[in-house]
């Protein structure tokens, strides 16, 4: 991709792709999901889950899954919050950009 | 290597880190290739790279932690009474995908590479320079030649011109010939003139910049794409 994505982009997108899964989704999952929309490294976003998780913006748990323990993500209050925030700011960045590709300088 | 081999180097790699933070990365890797089944280990190996580079990023990712803690007032603009942070986009993450890779061990490798291949590699770039150089020398007193031609054959095509006019009553058949050859001369010089005025007017700066694009496109994307 010729666009770089910056870290808050990131987190916001990860909290997107967690926050689908009301239940809670894992590592393997998520990059996968990630990997669709933005072209990173496999070992990319364990960094990223581990933040967001000492941020308080995402809670782990281990579930059993075919006879052994899987680690799950899921989205906290935090998060949510912190995912609205991306998305608004995200709106009006990605509105005023676009305006400026189409000519006109809408803000 | 295999997924045994990878995960008992990376918790070597891990070996000092504090005893938590090396557990959950050690379950989540494992957990990963589980998660992605046996028929895919290999694709999992090779996408994650080196376990030096999966450990590499597993220790940028605490220190920048500790980093943050230390600047948070700077950057960070509150909301439902929490501290949250907006970064500048890109930098951390830009700096996540240029560093992989760059452990010490790897910049030794590449230093050591680049000595040995240097008897091969500096002349080899020398004689590119050269070439290109010569190429350009080339290309550049052609295209002075051929304006040159043109403008020395509007010259003498207005010369012979006149100097024709003057025969036209001692020698009208050779005369008239002559007015039609140099009018010829003048007209071929001038298409030639225009020719090359916008060649070096449209397609110098043209290729130019195209070139210049071409060649910081070549170094972007070795930043952009691997990250």
């Amino acid at each position: 991709m010729v666009f770089n994505t910056g870290s808050a982009l990131l987190d916001a997108i990860v909290l997107a792709v967690v926050s689908r899964e009301p239940e809670g989704t894992y590592g393997y999952k998520i990059t996968q999901e990630v990997r669709q929309a933005i072209d990173l490294s496999e070992s990319t976003l364990y960094p990223v889950l581990r933040r967001l998780q000492k941020d308080d913006c995402l809670e782990v748990y281990d579930m059993e899954c075919g006879g052994r323990n899987r680690r799950y993500y899921k989205i906290t209050a935090r998060g949510s919050a912190q995912l609205r925030m991306y998305r608004a700011e995200w709106e009006s960045y990605s509105e005023k950009i676009t305006a400026m590709f189409e000519g006109g300088y809408g803000i | 290597m295999n997924r045994i081999d990878f995960m008992r180097r990376l918790e070597l790699l891990l070996s000092d880190l504090p005893e938590n933070e090396r557990r959950e990365a050690v379950q989540y890797y494992n957990d990963y290739f589980n998660d992605a089944g046996v028929e895919n280990e290999e694709e999992v190996l090779e996408s994650l790279g080196t376990p030096e580079e999966v450990a590499g990023s597993i220790r940028e990712g605490l220190r920048e932690e500790a980093r943050e803690k230390g600047e948070f007032s700077e950057k960070g603009f509150k909301q439902d009474g929490q501290k949250q942070e907006k970064k500048d986009a890109g930098d951390r993450y830009r700096a996540e995908g240029r560093k992989k890779g760059m452990s010490a061990s790897a910049v030794a490798l590449i230093v050591i590479c680049c000595l040995v291949a240097s008897p091969v590699l500096i002349p080899l770039a020398i004689t590119l320079i050269v070439v290109l150089a010569v190429l350009g020398a080339v290309f550049i007193s052609l295209v002075l030649v051929f304006l040159l031609v043109g403008v020395v054959c509007i010259v003498s095509g207005v010369i012979a011109f006149f100097g024709s006019l003057t025969e036209l009553f001692l020698a009208p058949a050779s005369a008239v010939m002559g007015i039609g050859m140099s009018l010829i001369a003048v007209g071929a010089g001038i298409l030639l003139t225009m020719l090359l005025v916008f060649v070096i007017s449209k397609i110098f700066p043209a290729a130019f910049c195209k070139t210049a694009d071409w060649v910081s496109g070549l170094f972007h994307k070795k930043g952009g794409k691997k990250g």
